[in-house]
C-alpha cells in the first residue's frame, strides 16, 4: 500500500474505535451433547445473558474468563451436567476479594484472576 | 561439459544470493558489523541512517525500522540535509507506529533544522498534531486552507474529531430519575425499554415479596436484582452515549476520507531518500 | 567462455558458496546484536559463521532462549551438550528460565539438566526436585526466604480431594476452608446460608408448592452440588498452582541471589 494511503487510513482509524463484537452461541464439539435439547437451552440462556442482560447489570466479573463464558466453555468441554456445575462453582466463588485466594502469578495486570478450562 | 556444469552451479549460487529472502538480512548484517566496528560516532550514526534507509526501501516492518531509528543520535549527523532527511523519515515512521511523543519531538526538530514550511510539511504536522492538540491542529488547518483550499478536507476531519453528542448531562440525569429513559432519549429504544421493564418488574417482585412478609427474600433478591439493574442502567447509558459519540465521529471522518486522499495525492507524504544512494 | 579456465570457475563457485561464511566469529558482536534485539541479523550472523557443529548449536541454543523459542532450543540442546555443561552461568539462567515456563518444557529441561550434570545439593535444580514430592521434613533444606512457600505447598500436598468433597457435602464452604481458600469458603457459606434462609422463609409464608420456593430450592441445590464438585477440583488445582508459585519464587530468588545471564 502507498505510504500516503496508509497515513490516511491511520488518520481515519484514530478517529473513534471499532464497535465491540457480540459474543457467539455455544459451539459444541462433543457428539454426545449434540442430541441433548437441554444443552441448547443452556446455550441459549447463556447467549441471551451475554448479549442482552450482562450489559444491563454492568457485569464485571472478577475472573479473566467471565463466569458465563467459562460456563459456556465448560459445557463445551465436559458436557451439560459437569460443565454447568463447574461454571456455577466459579460463579459462587466470584467475589471482589477472591484474588487473595490465588497465587500471584495467577493474577493478571488488570487485577483479575486468570482461569482456563482444563482439557 | 565440466565448464557448463560449473557455470550452471555458479549461476544458481548467484541467483540464490541475489534473490533469496535473506539477501536483505545479509546486507543489514554487513551494515550492523560496520556500525559495531566503527569507532567514530559520526560514522556510526551515518551508517545507522544508511541501515534505516535500506530497511525503508525494502519495506521492512515499521516497528523494526523505528527501533533502528531510535538508536540514531541526530547530533552526530553533521550534514544538515541528511539530518533533516532523517528527522522527516523518523517523524513519518513514528506517526505510523503511533509513537506520538517521538513524532512530536522529531517534527519539531525537523522544522528547526530545515525551516521547512512547505504544504507537505504542514500536512504531516497536521497528521501528528491531530491526535494531540486540537487547538494547534485548528491553527495548522487554517493556515493550510489559506494557502490551498483543497485542505478543507482537513477541516472536515477536525470537525469530525470535535463532534460531541448533545445533552449528555440531561441524558445521564434522566437515567437516574427513570431507569432506561436516558437510553431512549439517546436513541437506544430497545435497550432503554428493556431496562425500564427489568427495573419495574424487579421492583414489582420486591413489592410482592414485602407484602407477603418475605423480608429475607426481598432483601436477597432486592440487593441482587434492583440494585444491579438500577446501577447497570446508569452505567449503560453512559457507555451508550460514548459509543454514539465515537460512532458519529467515525462516520463523519469516513465522509472526509475521499477528500483527504485527494489532498495526499496532490501533496504526497513520502519517505525522503538520499540522492546519493549507497 | 574461452577466457574462463577451470581453476577460475572453481574459485568463483567456492567464493559464492562460501559468501555467507567468511569472517571471524566475534562474541562481542553477538552480544551487541543480542542487546539490541536484532533477531534476524543475529541468526544470519550465526549461520554465516564458520563454527564447528557443537559451537553452532550452543550459540543457536542461546539465540532461541533469548527469543523464547523453547522447542527449537531443545532441538539444539543435544548437539551442544558438552559446551552447555561447562557454561554454569547459562545453566543457572536456564534453570531460572524454565522454572517459570509451562510444565512440559520445565520437565523436559530438568530431565536434560540431570543428564548434563549431577543433581546439586542446593540451587534451583535441587528445589525443583524437592517440590516434585514435597515433604515437611525437607523444609530445612530449602533457603529461608522460600520456606513459607514450601511449607504451604507441603501442607496442601497432603490434602485429599475426596476429603474436601465430603467436607463440602457436610457444610458448604468447609471443603474450601480445608484447602486454605478462606475467602471462597466465606462466599460459599454465606450464599448457601442466605439461600437456605430464603427457602425456610418462603416455605413458611407461601408454602412448598409455590414458584418462589421452587426457584430458591433450585438455586440452593444447584450451588450445593456445584460446591461439592468444585471443592474436589479445587484441591487438585491448588496443588498444581502452589507448586507453580513455588517455582516462580525459586526462580526469582536464585535470579537475585546468583545473577545469571545468557552471555
Amino acid at each position: 500500500m502507498d505510504l500516503s494511503a496508509t497515513m490516511a487510513n491511520e488518520l481515519i482509524e484514530n478517529c473513534g474505535s471499532e464497535k465491540p463484537k457480540s459474543r457467539s452461541f455455544l459451539k459444541l464439539s462433543k457428539s454426545t451433547s449434540k442430541y441433548n435439547p437441554f444443552t441448547y437451552l443452556a446455550g441459549g440462556l447463556l447467549f441471551v445473558y451475554q448479549n442482552v442482560l450482562s450489559e444491563q447489570i454492568s457485569a464485571n466479573c472478577n475472573f479473566e474468563i467471565s463466569c458465563s463464558e467459562y460456563t459456556k466453555r465448560c459445557i463445551n468441554e465436559y458436557g451439560l451436567f459437569k460443565g454447568t456445575l463447574v461454571g456455577l462453582h466459579q460463579l459462587s466463588c466470584c467475589s471482589p476479594t477472591i484474588y487473595k485466594d490465588y497465587c500471584e502469578f495467577q493474577i493478571s495486570e488488570n487485577g483479575k484472576v486468570k482461569n482456563e478450562v482444563v482439557k | 561439459m565440466f565448464r557448463i556444469i560449473t557455470l550452471l552451479c555458479i549461476q544458481l549460487q548467484f541467483i540464490n544470493y541475489c534473490y533469496s529472502q535473506d539477501s536483505l538480512t545479509i546486507q543489514l548484517l554487513a551494515l550492523e558489523k560496520d556500525i559495531f566496528y566503527s569507532t567514530s560516532d559520526t560514522v556510526k550514526n551515518s551508517l545507522m541512517v544508511q541501515k534505516m534507509d535500506l530497511m525503508m526501501k525494502n519495506k521492512s516492518d515499521n516497528d523494526l525500522i523505528l527501533k533502528n531509528c531510535k538508536r540514531i543520535d541526530d547530533q552526530f549527523i553533521s550534514d544538515s540535509v541528511e539530518k533533516s532527511r532523517f528527522l522527516w523519515n523518523a517523524s513519518v515512521l513514528a506517526y505510523l507506529e503511533n509513537d506520538l511523543y517521538y513524532a512530536l519531538h522529531t517534527i519539531k526538530e525537523y522544522q528547526h533544522v530545515s525551516n521547512d514550511s512547505s504544504l507537505t510539511c504542514e500536512s504531516l504536522r497536521f497528521f501528528i498534531y491531530s491526535n494531540y492538540d486540537t487547538e494547534k491542529t485548528k491553527i495548522i488547518v487554517a493556515d493550510l486552507i489559506q494557502r490551498d483550499s483543497i485542505f478543507e478536507a482537513y477541516e472536515c476531519y477536525s470537525n469530525a474529531q470535535a463532534y460531541e453528542v448533545r445533552q449528555i448531562q440531561f441524558k445521564k440525569a434522566l437515567s437516574y430519575i427513570l431507569p432506561g429513559s436516558g437510553m431512549i432519549v439517546n436513541g437506544n429504544w430497545a435497550k432503554g425499554l428493556l431496562s425500564t421493564s427489568l427495573n419495574s418488574a424487579s421492583g414489582l417482585a420486591i413489592y410482592y415479596l414485602i407484602s407477603n412478609h418475605l423480608y429475607i427474600n426481598s432483601l436477597a433478591w432486592g440487593s441482587n436484582l434492583i440494585m444491579k439493574f438500577y446501577i447497570g442502567n446508569i452505567n449503560l447509558t453512559e457507555k451508550l452515549i460514548n459509543q454514539k459519540q465515537v460512532f458519529r465521529q467515525k462516520k463523519l471522518a469516513k465522509k472526509c476520507e475521499l477528500s483527504i486522499n485527494e489532498c495526499l495525492l496532490k501533496y504526497p507524504i513520502n519517505y525522503k531518500f538520499s540522492s546519493q544512494g549507497f | 567462455m574461452k577466457l574462463l579456465n577451470n581453476t577460475a570457475l572453481i574459485i568463483a563457485f567456492f567464493f559464492l558458496c562460501s559468501y555467507n561464511s567468511f569472517g571471524q566469529f566475534d562474541l562481542d558482536f553477538v552480544k551487541h546484536l543480542s542487546k539490541n534485539q536484532f533477531a534476524d541479523e543475529h541468526l544470519a550472523y550465526l549461520e554465516s559463521s564458520a563454527l564447528p557443529v557443537d559451537s553452532m548449536a550452543y550459540f543457536k541454543a542461546k539465540y532461541f532462549i533469548e527469543y523464547e523459542n523453547d522447542s527449537m532450543f531443545f532441538k539444539q540442546c543435544d548437539s551442544a551438550f558438552e559446551l552447555l555443561s561447562m557454561d554454569t552461568l547459562f545453566l543457572r539462567y536456564l534453570d531460572n528460565y524454565f522454572l517459570k515456563k509451562e510444565e512440559n518444557y520445565r520437565e523436559e529441561w530438568f530431565i536434560r539438566r540431570n543428564e548434563i550434570c549431577q543433581k546439586d545439593s542446593a540451587g534451583a535444580q535441587f528445589c525443583y526436585h524437592l517440590a516434585l514430592n514435597p515433604s515437611l521434613s525437607d523444609t530445612t533444606k530449602v533457603p529461608t526466604l522460600l520456606r513459607d512457600d514450601f511449607i504451604r505447598l507441603a501442607k496442601v500436598y497432603k490434602k485429599k480431594p475426596v476429603v474436601a468433597l465430603l467436607l463440602s457435602a457436610v457444610l458448604p464452604g468447609l471443603g474450601e476452608l480445608y484447602i486454605g481458600n478462606l475467602r471462597a469458603s466465606i462466599a460459599k457459606f454465606g450464599s448457601q446460608t442466605i439461600f437456605g434462609l430464603q427457602i425456610v422463609e418462603s416455605i413458611y409464608f407461601v408454602g412448598l408448592i409455590h414458584p418462589l420456593s421452587f426457584v430458591n430450592i433450585g438455586f440452593f441445590s444447584a450451588f450445593y452440588v456445584a460446591n461439592i464438585v468444585g471443592s474436589y477440583r479445587d484441591t487438585k488445582t491448588k496443588k498444581h498452582d502452589l507448586k507453580n508459585q513455588f517455582f516462580f519464587h525459586v526462580s526469582d530468588y536464585y535470579a537475585s541471589m546468583y545473577p545469571a545471564s545468557i552471555y
